[in-house]
């Protein structure tokens, strides 16, 4: 398929939480997304303003599931023409007030994080943030680029482990975490259609378009809900390969009106 | 199933002594080969060291190495599943865990690196990333082919150049056919 968006994300600056895992960011392609996403740079960032003299934490990143919270980090477009699917969401902590919950899965990449033994001289929390060997995040080359995919469900977690809570201390270890990713459209196909009462169009009707995987319904999912225009029309699309069903839902007046659903449109 | 995976080890300790194992990677399949992308070490050193840093040295084994904690390998696609028959191995199942492996005798030595270590202990530490091949790797092919395995291995002075106050990260990256 064709690339339909490039992007980066920033993290805020992000302090240690005084234990042992801290989730840091998490870059996420939603279900319903029509992109599957291609991480192209994952870095980071840290500055230690307190002194640690035993081992420095370590920053692991992997495939992860059941990601909540934190705060949705805004896209900045290469090309201000392209959209990012909005079902991809580039999460990160913002201190206390938004964690992120996740569940890392299997280690794609390990960073050891620089530490301050003796309250001396200058310190480099990064010598040059496109250099692309330093504090990279993933296994990126100097030569080729290798994609890294995730498809529409997957995350990736950037997550702190440090050996002892004092090592990740909140008055010490500050963060940052950017990424640059593309989007490569998914093949799909259209479903559509016009709600109508009595005959005449039905403006403000819900539709609500379900996908999954067979006509079983397996894996299925919200696609999107969608209100209707003037005209009563609405459209989606659904993943080749997949299965969508449609239903709608319209209230006027105190009246509430359903209609037969739309099973099986492949 | 062809496509690129990679694996980390969890943070090792220095095991006191002129030799640790620090990860292995092998390929133990008839048919499919492994083509060795990128191996990097980062390394902290708590402690001061004024003799000279251990070397850390990337071998080809003789034989196929054993023992150890075997990895589990990441995905850069979820499509692609990385054969079973390739295995990667480091010597602790934690971060800052006992060491136990991976046994495997060094051949010859492919790429060697000095470590870092700090002389006097005031400033920053840093841990830049070292490269266990040559970046031509990653365009030209290093290949394992059946029961061949890469190993990366600490080769010190002495013991006291690699005490337990020093600590390693080995990542590896592959290709698989």
């Amino acid at each position: 398929m064709a690339v339909t968006y490039r992007g980066t994300a920033q993290s805020l600056s992000i302090v240690g939480n005084d234990a042992t895992a801290q989730n840091l960011f998490v870059i996420e392609n939603g279900i319903a997304s029509r992109v599957n996403v291609i991480i192209r740079r994952l870095l980071f960032g840290s500055d230690a303003i307190a002194v640690l003299t035993s081992v420095m934490s370590s920053i692991k990143v992997s495939r992860c599931t059941a990601v909540s919270g934190g705060v949705t980090l805004a896209k900045a477009p290469f090309v201000t023409s392209e959209t990012s699917d909005p079902a991809v969401t580039i999460r990160a902590q913002a201190n206390e007030s938004a964690l992120i919950t996740a569940t890392s899965g299997d280690t794609i990449w390990t960073q050891f994080v620089p530490r301050m033994h003796t309250a001396v001289e200058q310190q480099q929390p990064e010598v040059d943030s496109e250099n692309r060997r330093y504090r990279s995040l993933i296994p990126v080359s100097a030569m080729t680029t290798t994609d890294i995919v995730l498809r529409p469900g997957e995350s990736m977690l950037v997550k702190v482990v440090a050996a002892t809570a004092a090592s990740n201390a909140q008055t010490s270890m500050i963060y940052a975490v950017r990424c640059v990713w593309e989007e490569d459209a998914i093949a799909t196909f259209a479903i559509s259609g016009t709600v109508t009462l009595s005959g005449s169009p039905v403006s403000g009707a819900i539709v609500t378009v379900i996908e999954a995987d067979d006509t079983s319904m397996t894996n299925a999912v919200l696609r999107e809900t969608i209100v209707t225009p003037a005209g009563g029309t609405w459209s989606s699309n659904i993943r080749t390969g997949k299965v969508a069903a449609a239903f709608v839902q319209y209230e006027s007046g105190g009246t509430l009106y359903t209609a037969p659903g739309s099973p099986y449109l492949e | 199933m062809a496509g690129f995976f990679s694996a980390s080890t969890f943070r090792e300790i220095g095991n006191a002594a002129t030799t640790q194992n620090l990860l292995t990677i092998e390929n133990i399949d008839a048919t499919k080969l492994v083509w060795v992308r990128r191996i990097t070490v980062q390394m902290d050193t708590t402690a001061v060291l004024t003799a000279v840093s251990p070397l850390i040295k990337t071998s080809r084994t003789t034989g196929v190495p054993t023992g150890g904690t075997t990895l589990s390998k990441g995905l850069f696609d979820s499509a692609a599943a990385s054969n079973a028959n390739t295995i990667v191995r480091g010597s602790t199942a934690s971060d800052g865990g006992a060491n136990s492996g991976p046994t495997a005798t060094a051949g010859t030595v492919v790429w060697e690196q000095f470590g870092t270590r700090i002389h006097t202990a005031v400033g920053q530490v840093l841990a830049p990333d070292m490269s266990c091949l040559p970046v031509l790797v990653e365009l030209e092919n290093f290949v394992l082919r059946q029961n061949e395995a890469l190993m990366v291995h600490i080769v010190a002075a002495a013991g006291t150049s690699n005490p337990a106050t020093n600590h390693y990260v080995v990542n590896v990256c592959w290709e698989e056919d």
